[in-house]
């Protein structure tokens, strides 16, 4: 076990340190008073109170606990699992005073000692401990699981081939399931049900494989077809059908705890957490492999990146809920949570086992080692979630920009060719004729923005280099510009905030009175070309002056950090405003610098309608009102120098492209160039990305409530007691060890082709889970052959589908269970292949006759002897009620919200964490926040109520009404007689009433029909009366 | 009674037959119906429960309603006077622990802004937010040494419902009503009332892993209709769906007689008409008009600073006169202002003086009017009241005039039902940012509660994915000291 090796070194040492030096511990001897005091107050405590389950005679008794020795010096020093019990000189790391205290730790078990001994305690600790217990530490091995048993308990063995018993009984059975099944009966003296009639047969049918009842039609069908196999046929045409996925894949996703939504506060939404959903119902259809199945929801983006499905399915594994507000503080923990819920729904769902369980400790029960879960989370340690962009069409994606390359070509080619041929000539004019003019010396350099952001205004340049603001001019935005410029040792930034006519309030603000308040100013210097002495940095700014400053909104407020207060000025709508803040070192890279300016409006303020920015080179300039000069010559001029200076010249591709710019300020040849390739370059196609909530690797990203918190690295600790502040030392990925049949396995699975490290363990745990000679594969066959079995019978072969370890059931019939894992490998695990297998045999087909012989032997029906009637789910009961009501929207996939109003399957609903579905949650829907393997059936006066009083259920009465009037052409003002009494019945029942029956209803009809009298609406009121109480039969939710 | 063999989490076959006959078809009996299976039917012939008969010992209270002061009051303001931190504002605070709190304080003492006083006969310090209050000290048993481990709404008040900070864990009134059964024939066990829902939402009220039966009624103070499904159908009369529900009677008793092996199918069929009768007695039972003049005033119903919580508490006493066992009422927000958010109104960070102040004002006297009715009414000595909120806050300030979150000690009080009156228990430092003195946690809190309602915490139990769940999990000590 990890840490084995360190306690040998500690023991080692601690010998090496007594044989040499004395005890290492005992640097000042106690005195004589000081071990009086521990022989009278300590050491009797111990040995009353503790030595029980903390000494060397406990571990020689195998009742050690949390592998705390207390009965020598060493061991109190040392501590157990948690860590040392006494800490000399230090209460508060003293572990056993906690303990002692109940505080953490609640010991005694048998009740808190007395105050004045604990104050005893205190008193000792306090004096160094002071403790004349010098024999030797016991040495306890800590490895308390014995792993190679562990390896034999039943599930966790290879798969052994299993041959059908022989049975005596000839002629009942249909395929080896029976024979298993038959053998059992025989055993006990009992004999099986006759099969079922085929009505009985093709409800069962239908409800079990796709959730639906069959319609009248479908029955008809079935019920005509008189040849040997229409059972076999209908079990093949419902297996093919896509109703079959959404029926199943509601069975795994129980046992994933899929949601879309995060849970916990504010429960934040996951639109794109359906797309796990559709997956499964489409793998599940289209019969992808079971171990593949496996694989891609461990590690499909890593499998097959990029690709939608694989990125799809690993929404398994990030499907848990999740705070949704975090801080520094709970980064960590809650990380370890996630991996928690991994590893935990992982081994329920897949494994059958109780992983999570060794979290803290090693399993109680099962040979699941504390080192086994953390080998297991370090797996997935780089696992986080993620909206990934897929894109769904790559061969589009490269049409569309293939085509936009062939129109940008003549266009580069067109701006190259004016660099090379025109650009200097056109400099060398520039220089001789019009620079002068321009290079006039000015203290304020007006920027030219390179682009305009705001998260609400429409932001667009006007000449003279203003901004200018339209659109949704709308408090709470943030503007952000950015501007290029060669210029250095810029010093200060002036703002000038503008009056605008056509602002509401006449600027400068997009107030009401042209109010404005800037909340936060942020400067961002970047290098335009990289180099690593250059960082980006945010510019310190000092308020240096500004036109005006309302009173307690003085432009300092704009440049610290709260974002309630800012910069305003008093009032004065309509007029011009500037300030200045200056920088607290000079600013400007060499070969340029990008200034990203941020201006934040925030607090329910208003943003500036006009402003424009300048710059300046000049130290405690204060000039609010001057003039700013263009940048465009300053900056060719700057550019030329530093060309100059390097030695370089115009045939220097960088230098032109450098240079283009802002000659085409001063040339329309050189502008058109520029903007043509500029408008071709906002028109590169973009992939069109579809976003899936999906695992991918990356850091510990934690988002909630708009803070992103990350934490420190991806390595996963193993923790003492489950605790993040305890950790100790990097925990290596590896797996169950009982799962697989050798220690050197793990290696191996982790290992590539080449005997390397997989890139990824992530990859290493997906062949584990499916490797059924060396890992966990014949676990995975049994956990699943066995829900297969569960979903088909109401109960399974192990009556725990998500414990297959020694805590749970043991199984009615181990060889038929093994049998069904070997076939479902050795069927490529094909699940339909168990599904037709388990459908089609006699054991399945049987009815539900009740044999009081074998119900006095039997009387749970574990051996099988008869069909029980099982209820549906609530999605079940609602899909029936669409489907009967003639209002099923067969549409597959996609999001479809909360409302139980539209006529979707219930597997399309939106699983939102904080607000079940009403109808669904009183019908035993589990909370989608543990693995469910079996689901509850609880009977409760509130599923009564929804059957007699929900809109759900009144409009499928009605719905089913209206369809057999028109279905049989009944006048509305006609009587709707025995005839649609028949039809509502067995559309909602799938078999004709019996005499007693219709006349019952019959009856009820006529009395409310003839209530009705002429009213037409009246009278199809009373036939959906009629249905709606065939809905509440009992018969309608269950089925036989 | 001693006499029982039986533990409920582990029923001997012959005690869950008798405890059938006895619970009636109260939700909880219904459940178990279901659960037994084959081996058992459920009786529909006997009448109000008898939860004595599978009681591990006498319970000293029958019901528990919980005054959930959503978003977590200061203890430091409110029950718990720190003369210490009075004198040291702004100075730095002893001890100050970076992993106290949820986000960053200031490390600075932060005086409480309100005026304390000593009340009645124990000389209780409480602070001038509860002017009504102040005047029911002497009935309450307070533990100022209370502490958990979430330090966040959602996942505290989790824990604080059922003892884990995370969802999908059964909460407090599911395992009672799963461990005792119903005490009424047509009402729910377990009802919860919130205004706007709290941090963490349904998942805070969970029946987790129990069966479904075994979940909350939750009345949403915002909504006209307070109970789905309970409203007859458009142009439907009771004796209507009388004449509907004998029909349908006789056709599912015809049905179940050949299906004798699915024991469900008779208990689906009383729930037809326990769901019928409901339908009156639940409207019934939340009736406020048939309450007089005089306690809609002594409640505060019309009280604009105060209504909402205190029609929750009128119900609630109506509820409870009723027989429903666990009530939790998440106390909303009343009056605006203070920054506070609506789904955890004494959340206090930005301003301890304002915000309490006004939560003060919705709830105070509903919350006193609520102990002194059931006191007339003799109800206090078996109905216990909680008071508190998910954990309280720092004695550092943060931002000023704020307080951040501390689940490292604060102060709950409780009410009748058996629990010592007048009683202080634990302390915090002497600045009451941390509990020193006979630490309680939430286990042990809950282990005293199970007590006080009979239940040894210990004998509690559920299977789930292969383990013995209890309600305290693998902690929790009853704390005698809180026994009267």
């Amino acid at each position: 076990m990890h840490h084995r090796p360190a306690t040998a070194i500690r023991v080692l040492a601690v010998i090496l340190a007594v044989g040499l030096l004395g005890s290492p511990r005992s640097v000042a001897s106690p005195t004589p008073e000081q071990i009086a005091f521990f022989e009278t107050k300590i050491r009797p405590v111990l040995a009353k109170h503790c030595y029980q389950c903390h000494s060397a005679d406990a571990l020689r008794a195998g009742k050690l606990k949390a592998s705390l020795l207390v009965d020598s010096r060493d061991g109190m020093m040392k501590g157990g699992e948690s860590g040392a019990a006494v800490v000399p000189k230090n209460k508060e790391e003293s572990l056993l005073l906690a303990a002692l205290k109940y505080d953490g730790f609640e010991m005694p078990p048998a009740g808190k000692l007395p105050e004045e001994v604990i104050a005893d305690f205190e008193t000792w600790i306090d004096m160094g401990a002071p403790d004349p217990r010098d024999e030797p530490l016991a040495t306890i091995d800590e490895r308390t699981i014995d792993i190679e048993e562990g390896r034999k308990h039943w599930s966790y063995r290879r798969l052994a081939p299993v041959w059908p018993p022989e049975v005596k009984t000839a002629g009942w059975a249909r395929n080896d399931i029976d024979r298993f099944i038959l053998a059992k009966q025989e055993e006990a003296g009992i004999a099986p049900a006759p099969e079922a009639a085929k009505a009985t047969l093709a409800r069962r049918l239908f409800f079990d494989l796709t959730g639906l009842p069959p319609t009248p039609e479908e029955l008809k069908q079935f019920l005509d077809d008189t040849s040997a196999d229409a059972y076999e046929k209908l079990v093949d045409r419902l297996l093919a059908s896509p109703r079959f996925g959404e029926r199943w894949a509601r069975h795994w996703l129980d046992t994933v705890r899929y949601g879309e939504s995060s849970g916990y506060e504010f429960d934040g939404d996951r639109p794109h957490a359906h797309h796990y959903r559709d997956w499964v119902i489409k793998a599940l259809n289209g019969d992808l492999p079971y171990d593949e199945f496996l694989r891609m929801q461990v590690a499909g983006d890593l499998i097959k990146p990029g690709d939608y499905d694989a990125t799809a399915a690993t929404g398994f594994l990030v499907a848990g809920p999740y705070p949704g507000q975090v801080t520094a503080k709970t980064v960590e923990p809650i990380r370890y949570d996630q991996l928690d819920d991994m590893v935990a729904t992982l081994g329920s769902s897949v494994l059958g086992m109780t992983i999570g369980c060794a979290r803290c400790h090693d399993h109680k029960y099962d040979p699941i080692a504390h080192r086994d879960y953390y080998a297991m989370i370090a797996c997935l340690g780089k696992a986080v979630q993620r909206d990934t962009g897929i894109d769904l069409d790559p061969a589009t994606t490269k049409r569309k920009h293939d085509a936009w390359l062939a129109e940008r070509t003549p266009l580069a080619a067109a701006e190259e060719r004016y660099r090379r041929e025109d650009l200097p000539g056109r400099l060398a004019r520039w220089l001789a004729a019009e620079a002068p003019h321009h290079l006039e010396a000015a203290t304020w350099i007006a920027l030219d923005p390179q682009s305009l952001k705001a998260s609400k205004a429409t932001l667009l340049k006007e000449p003279g280099d203003i901004v200018a603001a339209s659109g949704k001019l709308e408090a709470d935005d943030t503007y952000t510009l950015t501007f290029h410029t060669y210029q250095k040792d810029l010093r200060a930034l002036r703002l000038e905030a503008l009056a605008s006519p056509s602002a509401p309030g006449g600027g400068p603000g997009t107030g009401e009175n042209g109010a404005f308040r800037l909340s936060r100013l942020k400067i961002i210097a970047a290098p335009l070309v990289a180099a690593p002495d250059r960082k980006p940095v945010e510019i310190i700014l000092r308020p240096a002056a500004a036109t005006s400053e309302a009173p307690g909104y003085e432009l300092e407020y704009a440049v610290d950090s709260p974002i309630e207060t800012g910069w305003s000025v008093d009032g004065q709508p309509g007029r011009d405003h500037a300030a200045i803040v200056a920088f607290d070192k000079p600013v400007g890279f060499d070969q340029g610098t990008r200034l990203t300016v941020e201006l934040m409006f925030a607090a329910k303020q208003h943003g500036l309608a006009k402003l424009r920015v300048a710059v300046t080179t000049e130290p405690d300039v204060a000039d609010l009102a001057v003039a700013a000069a263009p940048q465009a010559a300053l900056e060719l001029a700057t550019l030329l120098d530093a060309t100059r200076a390097a030695g370089k010249d115009l045939s220097d591709d960088s230098v032109t492209r450098d240079l283009l710019p802002w000659i085409g300020r001063f040339d329309a040849a050189a502008a058109r160039v520029q903007a043509d390739l500029a408008a071709i370059d906002a028109k590169k196609p973009k992939p069109d990305l579809l976003n899936v909530y999906a695992a991918t690797n990356g850091p510990w990203v934690i988002t909630g409530n708009s803070q992103a918190v990350q934490s420190g690295s991806q390595d996963v600790f193993v923790l003492a007691r489950g605790e993040v502040g305890r950790k100790k030392g990097k925990a290596a990925p590896g797996f169950v060890l009982a799962t697989i049949t050798g220690d050197d396995v793990e290696k191996n699975l982790l290992s590539g082709r080449d005997s390397g490290p997989l890139p990824d363990s992530r990859l290493g745990l997906a062949s584990f889970l499916t490797d059924v000679d060396r890992g966990a594969g014949p676990l995975a066959a049994r956990v699943i052959v066995n829900r297969l079995w569960h979903h088909h019978f109401g109960r399974g072969i192990v009556a725990t589908p998500n414990d297959l370890g020694t805590q749970g059931d043991p199984a009615t019939h181990p060889e038929l269970l093994e049998w069904l894992a070997n076939r479902i490998v050795e069927d490529r695990w094909s699940l339909k292949s168990i599904h037709r297998l388990i459908v089609t045999s006699a054991t399945y087909r049987q009815s539900g006759a009740v044999n009081e012989a074998a119900r006095a032997k039997d009387p749970d029906n574990k051996l099988l002897w008869h069909r029980k009637p099982t209820r549906l789910e609530g999605e079940s009961i609602r899909d029936s009620l669409l489907a009967v009501a003639g209002t099923l929207d067969t549409k597959m996939y996609g999001r479809t919200g909360l409302d139980v109003k539209v006529p979707r399957r219930s597997i399309y609903l939106t699983v939102k964490r904080s607000e079940p579905i009403g109808f669904l949650q009183v019908f035993d829907q589990p909370e989608p926040v543990q693995p469910v393997g079996a689901r509850g059936v609880a009977t409760v006066p509130t599923q009564a109520l929804a059957m007699m009083n929900s809109p759900l259920v009144r409009s499928a009465a009605e719905g089913l009404a209206k369809r057999a009037r028109t279905t049989l052409g009944l006048a509305p003002t006609g009587a709707s007689g025995d005839a649609a009494i028949d039809y509502c019945f067995t559309a909602a029942l799938s078999r004709q009433p019996n005499q007693t029956e219709r006349e019952k209803f019959a009856t009820l009809l006529a009395a409310r029909e003839q209530a009705a009298g002429d009213d037409a609406a009246g009278r199809q009121a009373a036939l959906a009366d009629v249905c709606h109480l065939m809905f509440c039969l009992n018969e309608f939710v269950y089925v036989d | 009674m001693n006499s029982s063999p039986t533990r409920i989490g582990d029923l001997l076959l012959p005690a869950r037959r008798e405890f059938l006959r006895d619970a009636g078809l109260g939700f909880g009996a219904l459940a178990l119906a279901s659960l037994l299976g084959d081996e058992c039917r459920a009786n529909t012939s006997s009448g109000v429960a008898t939860p004595a008969s599978i009681l591990h010992h006498a319970a000293k209270a029958k019901r528990v309603i919980w005054l959930f002061m959503t978003g977590a009051p200061s203890h430091v303001d409110t029950w718990d006077y720190k003369p210490e931190l009075q004198a040291r504002n702004g100075q730095p605070l002893p001890g100050a622990d970076s992993q106290v709190g949820f986000f960053q304080t200031s490390g600075k003492c932060l005086a409480s802004p309100f005026k304390w006083a000593q009340h009645g006969q124990s000389g209780t310090w409480v602070s001038d937010l509860f002017p009504h209050l102040s005047k029911h000290v002497d009935d309450m048993c307070f533990i100022h040494s209370m502490h958990l481990r979430a330090n966040n709404h959602a996942p505290a008040a989790m824990e604080l419902m059922s003892g884990f900070s995370r969802p999908g864990m059964p909460s407090m009134g599911a395992w009672l009503d799963y461990g005792l059964g119903s005490m009424n024939q047509d009402l729910p066990s377990y009802v919860v009332m919130h205004e706007r829902k709290p941090r963490g939402d349904d998942q805070i009220w969970s029946a987790g892993f129990l069966p479904k039966s075994h979940q909350a009624l939750a009345i949403d103070a915002r909504r006209p209709v307070a109970i789905d499904n309970l409203a007859l159908r458009t142009g439907h009369t009771l004796d209507s769906q009388r004449a509907e529900l004998d029909l349908l009677s006789a056709l599912n008793a015809e049905h179940a007689a050949l299906r004798p092996t699915q024991a469900d199918l008779a208990a689906r069929i009383s729930s037809f008409e326990l769901a019928y009768r409901m339908q009156t007695a639940a409207p019934e039972a939340i009736d406020l008009s048939q309450e007089s003049k005089l306690m809609h005033e002594l409640y505060g119903t019309e009280d604009p600073k105060c209504k909402v919580f205190a029609k929750q508490c009128l119900t609630a006493r109506r509820l409870l006169e009723r027989g429903v066992r666990f009530i939790q009422i998440f106390a909303g927000k009343n009056v605006a202002g203070d920054g506070a958010v609506d789904d955890v109104p004494w959340d206090g960070h930005g301003n301890i003086e304002t915000n309490h102040r006004e939560c003060g004002l919705a709830t105070d006297r509903p919350a006193a009017a609520l102990l002194a009715d059931l006191k007339a009414r003799g109800m206090l000595d078996d109905t216990l009241v909680i008071w508190g909120g998910e954990f309280g806050r720092t004695s550092d300030s943060q931002g000023g005039k704020g307080r951040d979150h501390n689940p490292a000690g604060f102060t709950i009080w409780m009410a009748g039902g058996g629990v010592k009156p007048g009683t202080h228990y634990g302390a915090t430092d002497p600045f009451g940012y941390k509990a020193v003195e006979n630490k309680v946690h939430v286990n042990d809190m809950h282990a005293t509660l199970l007590h006080l309602l009979g239940i040894d915490h210990e004998k509690l139990t559920y299977r789930h994915n292969g383990r013995n769940f209890r309600l305290t999990d693998v902690g929790g000590h009853v704390i005698h000291d809180l026994i009267a």
